[in-house]
C-alpha cells in the first residue's frame, strides 16, 4: 500500500484508522492502490461543506417581520 | 423515491403551523430547492376551516402545490378534520400517499367515540374516498418501533447524499386492539389514534405530535424526544393528558424550536407547562388566540436553511405570537 493515500470521508477532528472492507475495496481499491483488509487513515475532507450533511449545526435564529 | 439535485446545499424546509382563533390546526411541510424554488416534497397534516377560510388551501395555492405527496389525517377529532375532504378531493391524486390512523376509516365498526360534529365530518371524508377511489394507508407501530413511509437519499451532482426519512411512531395497534377487544372498556378515545410523525432530513429531526396522550407517549420511540429542531408540542400543550412528553424531551443541543396551537374551550395551552417548554427550547411560538384585529387564525412560518447558512427564520402571521 502506498504511503500517500488519503481517503476523505471523515468528519473534522476525527481521523480514525479503518480497515478496508470488501465494499470499500471494490469502490476504492483500484484507484487508490489499496488492498482488501489494508488499514488506512481516514482524514477529514478539505471541503468542510460536506460535514454539513453528516452532522448537525447549531441553528441561528432569525425573525422576519 | 431518490431525488437528484444540482447541489444539496440548496435544500430548505418550510413549515407552516396554522392555528385558528379558538380551535383547529393544520400543518404544511414543504421540502424545497432554493435554486429554483421547486417543491421536492409536500405534506399536509390535518385541516380546519373557520369563517369560510381554509388557510391550508391558501398556503398550497400560494406555493403552487397542485398535488400533495403526503396527506396525513392524524385522528378523527373535529379540530383536526374540518374540510380535510376538500384537500383530499382537490390536492391529492392517485400518487399521493394518504395516511389515516390504524383501525380507522370512518366505518361504524371502527368503534371510535365520535360526537355529532365529528360524525358529519367523518361521513364526508368517507364519501370523498368513495368518489375519488383514492387508496389510503393506515399508520400503526409496535411499542418503541415505527412504520416507515419514506427512507431515501437526496443525491446531488457534487457527490453529496442527504438521507431523508418519514416515520409514523404511533398509534400503537396493540393499544387500539385492546379497546377493540373490549379489554380496556368503552369506545376507542380519538386521541389514542393520534399519528406522531418523525421527519428527519440529514441529521435534523422534525417531530409532529398531533394530540398524542400519555397512554401512547410512554411507548414512543426515543428518537421522538432527542433534540428535535422542530417540535409541535402535543395536544395544544395539555398538562393533564400529555405531560409525559415534556419529561422525556431532551434538548441538550439547544437547537429545538417548539410551537403550540390553542384550544380555548379546554384552557389550552396550559401556561405552566408552556413555560417549562420555554426552558427546553430556543424559542417557543404559539398560533395564539383572537386579537383586536379579528384575525381568523395565526400562522407560524418556519424556514429551515439547514445546509447553507444553518439558519431558522420565523415569520408570524395573524395572531401568532412568540412566547419566549
Amino acid at each position: 500500500m502506498s504511503d500517500d493515500i488519503q481517503i476523505y470521508l471523515g468528519i473534522e477532528d476525527e481521523i480514525p484508522i479503518i480497515e478496508v472492507s470488501e465494499d470499500e475495496f471494490s469502490i476504492l481499491g483500484e484507484d487508490c492502490n489499496i488492498d482488501f483488509n489494508d488499514r488506512v487513515e481516514v482524514k477529514p475532507t478539505q471541503d468542510s461543506s460536506i460535514d454539513k450533511f453528516k452532522s448537525k449545526l447549531k441553528l441561528i435564529y432569525r425573525e422576519e417581520q | 423515491m431518490t431525488l437528484h439535485l444540482p447541489d444539496c446545499h440548496n435544500i430548505y424546509v418550510k413549515i407552516f403551523v396554522v392555528g385558528y382563533s379558538t380551535q383547529g390546526e393544520s400543518i404544511v411541510v414543504l421540502l424545497l430547492d432554493s435554486s429554483d424554488n421547486k417543491v421536492l416534497l409536500s405534506m399536509v397534516i390535518d385541516s380546519f376551516k373557520s369563517d369560510g377560510h381554509n388557510k391550508t388551501i391558501n398556503i398550497l395555492q400560494s406555493c403552487g402545490i397542485k398535488s400533495l405527496d403526503y396527506l396525513v389525517w392524524s385522528h378523527p377529532d373535529y379540530d383536526h378534520s374540518l374540510d380535510i375532504y376538500s384537500i383530499i378531493r382537490d390536492y391529492c391524486d392517485g400518487a399521493s400517499t394518504i395516511i389515516l390512523p390504524y383501525g380507522f376509516d370512518g366505518k361504524d365498526y371502527n368503534n371510535v367515540k365520535l360526537n355529532k360534529d365529528d360524525k358529519a365530518i367523518v361521513e364526508e371524508i368517507r364519501k370523498t374516498f368513495e368518489s375519488t377511489q383514492f387508496g389510503y394507508s393506515t399508520a400503526s407501530a409496535e411499542p418503541m418501533q415505527y412504520k416507515p413511509y419514506l427512507q431515501e437519499y437526496i443525491i446531488d451532482d457534487l457527490g453529496s447524499e442527504v438521507p431523508i426519512e418519514l416515520l409514523a411512531l404511533s398509534p400503537f395497534d396493540k393499544l387500539i386492539n385492546q379497546y377493540i377487544a373490549g379489554n380496556v372498556g368503552g369506545n376507542i378515545p380519538k386521541n389514542s389514534l393520534s399519528i406522531v410523525l418523525y421527519l428527519k432530513i440529514g441529521e435534523y429531526p422534525f417531530v409532529f405530535t398531533s394530540d398524542v396522550e400519555d397512554e401512547s407517549i410512554e411507548f414512543l420511540r426515543m428518537c421522538c424526544f432527542l433534540n428535535p429542531v422542530f417540535l409541535k408540542i402535543p395536544h395544544h400543550t395539555s398538562n393533564v393528558s400529555s405531560s409525559l412528553f415534556y419529561g422525556k424531551l431532551v434538548t441538550s443541543e439547544q437547537n429545538t424550536f417548539s410551537c403550540t396551537t390553542v384550544k380555548t374551550a379546554s384552557g389550552l395551552p396550559d401556561e405552566e407547562l408552556l413555560e417549562k417548554y420555554c426552558k427546553k427550547s430556543v424559542h417557543v411560538h404559539s398560533t395564539g388566540i383572537m386579537n383586536d384585529e379579528k384575525d381568523v387564525c395565526g400562522i407560524i412560518e418556519y424556514t429551515y436553511d439547514l445546509f447553507d447558512k444553518g439558519e431558522v427564520t420565523v415569520k408570524l402571521h395573524g395572531h401568532a405570537q412568540k412566547i419566549n
